[in-house]
């Protein structure tokens, strides 16, 4: 293999591993989604009116989880090292997620401030995995 | 010290398949199709090419239905991705240069 052959391969490899790498940044759409759902449940949690409006909202979270989850499986291209990426987002969003509706539905059932900043924290590890899914993907390296 | 062509890996050597392995080592799994579509060749030549690498035990086929159609996706195994990096570290030695002292500049191509 001469000089210049090897350098052509080398440019090919790179190139149509950023043509891949660029079909994994879906996880920052599964990111957001995500994210905006741990919100929207974490609110409802804490101002539900009812318990039957707790009910209906958390009905609709787990639609919408069903509908994530159906996204990501369908999916033609699983990104480099997602499944550490999905797990450390799983167990920092379960960590955050639990704290607050723990502690607030046990000590802090009427401190408005405290929900509205659980739900924000609780976006946190969807919106950086999501992130990082797709700064990966936009690498050309 | 060897020329670094002899450390080229003979499975990954060829170019449909180095196309094929430099696209699934930049990802975790990738549907066949993608594969196709990004590599550029025909669903059988693909298939060909994918049964001497899933010979060698550098990739892993994985079939799976979703509804009623069945998809097949394929992996790079640690063997496969270990033989990649060693065979584009190959490749950068001979890039670079560094391996042509005492060799033909000329050599024919192999």
């Amino acid at each position: 293999m001469r000089q210049d052959e090897a350098v052509d391969a080398l440019e090919q490899a790179g190139t149509l591993g950023a043509r891949m790498r660029g079909q994994g940044g879906w996880y920052g759409i599964f990111g957001a989604g995500y994210a905006a759902m741990s919100c929207g449940l974490i609110l409802a949690i804490g101002f539900a009116p009812s318990l039957s409006f707790m009910m209906w909202a958390t009905a609709a979270c787990l639609l919408l989880i069903a509908v994530l989850v159906t996204y990501a499986l369908t999916r033609p291209v699983q990104p480099r090292s997602m499944g550490r990426l999905h797990l450390g987002m799983m167990g920092a969003w379960t960590v955050v997620y639990s704290v607050t509706v723990v502690v607030g539905s046990t000590w802090l059932p009427d401190v408005a401030a405290w929900w509205i900043t659980g739900a924000v924290l609780s976006a946190v590890p969807p919106l950086v995995a999501g992130y990082v899914a797709l700064r990966q993907s936009r690498n050309p390296r | 010290m060897s020329h670094p062509r002899n450390r080229l890996d003979e499975v990954i050597h060829s170019p449909v398949r180095f196309s094929v392995v430099a696209a699934l080592a930049a990802v975790d799994r990738a549907e066949f199709r993608v594969v196709r579509d990004t590599v550029e060749v025909s669903d059988s030549v693909l298939s060909k090419q994918i049964t001497v690498l899933e010979s060698a035990g550098y990739v892993k086929v994985h079939k799976f239905t979703v509804g009623r159609r069945t998809r097949t996706s394929l992996s790079l195994t640690k063997e496969g991705q270990a033989a990649f990096e060693r065979h584009v570290a190959a490749l950068r030695e001979i890039a670079a240069g560094t391996a042509l002292e005492g060799s033909s500049v000329g050599e024919p191509t192999e």
